[in-house]
């Protein structure tokens, strides 16, 4: 975890902080609770009235940001907005698994009933460009798309058997990006 | 889930570091993202093909066009003009509290564009479909409840599409002037105390300005109450030179809402001549004061720093639509508009440097018969808000 968290932060540092730009440029700022919410129904198709993703929304809206301020960030607004993205994530990775491959948004090569070991380098690196192109409405950097893969070998690496691992390998993944700064600021 | 949350937080840091490599370079692309981001509050595909349109507008130099494709989305509606109207429909300010009456009948004046001044002085409402609604049960809408618009607010109900204007406003009360005889707003604002709060927020919401910068110590104390101790400590010196400012302008114009009262759930009003009882409360306090008997008022707040909220029109009058078009009609009213929808659509306030601007789309706005609809259009395009 330490060893990621430098490698992280040293990307971070040469990819230049964004947040500093953004706190320069007062015209920019991040979606709040409602923005927000209706943005990630939105984004994964899962629709607004599904009871997960309305249900956490009702309990978590006062901790999200209230009025876009990015001065205002905090680390509980950060974990509501990560908490909301993963709730949408696993809507959106259920129905897509329930789903034929063929009338999947994202993940028609990936298939749920095998093991992550069945799915290659290059599936996985597809769907992360199509997680991209559909939160964020662009490819995802050499950067990024490896810092995810890295997560989900993570994941994979400190499996321990509880549940399917493949939904639980793109749901963290998703909600990763789901839940950045390319999604969240307007 | 047995990934860690550390693992998030760090590839966040990531991606936010990864996303500052693709900062803009201003194209018409990034033009129409942004107007319609700040519009509607959610992203705009570069799949959809409102994208495409929208940059043609702007390659072509009208982004008032490009601006109201932004606008025609359920978005602008559910998300914007709900940001815009939900905090000015309570007493705490509250973003996140529920849909009311007050502010659907906002959102609904801006889809139909009617006269922004009408949100003062109408007599109608918006409301909800009620009864069974795809397989949901909603409840009719009441006087003595908001469970029919709660009830939308929780099925996530498309307000841009499902809102109907019904008119009049009120079976039981006589006299109606929008916004300010809404559920929402008496709930807030005529339950228990003075019903000097409603004043108060009239000029708060409406008219952008608090207690402070309108209190006025050259005013007359002669329509202050007999519930206003004249020598507060002891010190009639105290009144003269504090408590008179506020109280002298705020009872002045308070008789606007002596007929209005909050109970058991609903307004109360206050028929064939009489008052809320309170409006005579606590009479030994300063028996000599002004005694409320109608519902006439009178406008002190016209001179000073007051004088440039650019009042129009008759300063005293009898009832709360008069009340409601005296202050829809004056300049400070059409300035608040646009600095609200500034501070909405821009995300921050205007700084000293915009005020031409606000000038400008001031003027515009009460040319445009208080549109809010074209009134947001306008501050979205503004070099103000859109930047470089």
């Amino acid at each position: 975890m330490i060893k990621s968290f430098v490698v992280v932060l040293l990307v971070f540092l040469l990819e230049g902080s964004a947040v500093a730009s953004i706190q320069k440029r007062d015209s920019v700022s991040i979606r709040n609770f409602r923005e927000l919410y209706l943005t990630f129904s939105l984004l994964t198709g899962v629709s607004p009235n599904h009871p997960e993703t309305s249900d956490y929304f009702s309990r978590a809206k006062s901790r999200l940001s209230l009025d876009g301020d990015v001065r205002k960030i905090n680390a509980p607004m950060t974990l509501a907005t990560t908490s909301l993205a993963s709730v949408f994530c696993h809507a959106f990775i259920e129905s897509e698994a329930r789903s034929m491959a063929d009338q999947r948004r994202i993940h028609e090569e990936v298939n749920f009933s095998q093991g992550m070991s069945a799915i290659s380098r290059a599936t996985r690196a597809q769907v992360i460009q199509r997680y991209a192109q559909a939160f964020w409405g662009r490819s995802a950097s050499s950067v990024e798309e490896g810092v995810v893969l890295n997560l989900m070998e993570q994941i994979e690496a400190n499996d321990q058997g509880e549940g399917e691992l493949v939904p639980r390998v793109f749901e963290a993944s998703c909600t990763s990006m789901l839940s950045s700064l390319d999604s969240l600021k307007i | 889930m047995t990934w860690k949350l550390g693992s998030f937080m760090t590839l966040l840091m990531l991606v936010i570091g990864g996303g500052s490599s693709h900062a803009s370079t201003s194209s018409s692309r990034e033009v129409a993202q942004k107007l319609f981001n700040r519009l509607t509050g959610t992203p705009l595909r570069p799949s959809d093909p409102r994208l495409a349109e929208m940059v043609r507008w702007i390659d072509q130099g009208d982004l008032q066009k490009a601006a109201a494709i932004a606008t025609d989305d359920d978005q602008f509606y559910n998300v914007r003009i709900r940001n815009f109207a939900q905090p000015l429909s309570d007493r705490e300010e509250n973003p996140t509290s529920g849909l009311n009456d007050f502010v659907a009948t906002v959102i609904g004046t801006v889809r139909d564009e009617i006269d922004a001044r009408q949100l003062l002085t109408g007599d109608y409402l918006y409301v909800g479909p009620s009864g069974a609604v795809d397989g949901r049960r909603i409840p009719v809408p009441s006087e003595v409840n908001n469970n029919h618009f709660d009830v939308l607010d929780a099925q996530f109900i498309n307000l841009a599409k499902e809102l109907k204007k019904v008119t009049p406003q009120s079976s039981t009360i006589p006299e109606s002037a929008g916004l300010l005889t809404t559920r929402a707003w008496g709930e807030a604002h005529y339950t228990a105390g003075t019903n000097r709060r409603a004043v108060e927020f009239t000029f708060k919401v409406f008219m952008c300005r608090t207690m402070d910068q309108m209190q006025d110590l050259s005013v007359t104390d002669e329509w202050v109450r007999r519930d206003v101790d004249r020598a507060p400590g002891g010190s009639a010196l105290t009144f003269q030179s504090k408590c008179v400012g506020c109280h002298g302008g705020m009872d002045g114009l308070g008789g606007a809402f002596s007929r209005f009262d909050f109970k058991q759930g609903a307004i109360q009003y206050y028929s064939g001549g009489r008052v809320a009882q309170k409006y005579n409360q606590n009479a030994d306090v300063y028996p000599f004061g002004h005694i409320t008997i109608d519902d006439s008022w009178v406008n002190y707040w016209t001179k000073n720093q007051n004088e440039k909220l650019g009042w129009r029109g008759p300063l005293s009058g009898k009832g709360i639509k008069a009340f409601g078009e005296m202050i829809s009609r004056s300049r400070g009213f059409s300035q608040c508009m646009v600095r609200r929808s500034f501070r909405e659509v821009c995300k921050r306030d205007p700084h000293s440097s915009d005020e031409e601007a606000i000038h400008e789309i001031t003027e515009q706005f009460e040319k445009e018969n208080y549109n809010l609809k074209r009134l947001f259009q306008e501050v979205a395009i503004s070099p103000s808000c859109l930047g470089e």
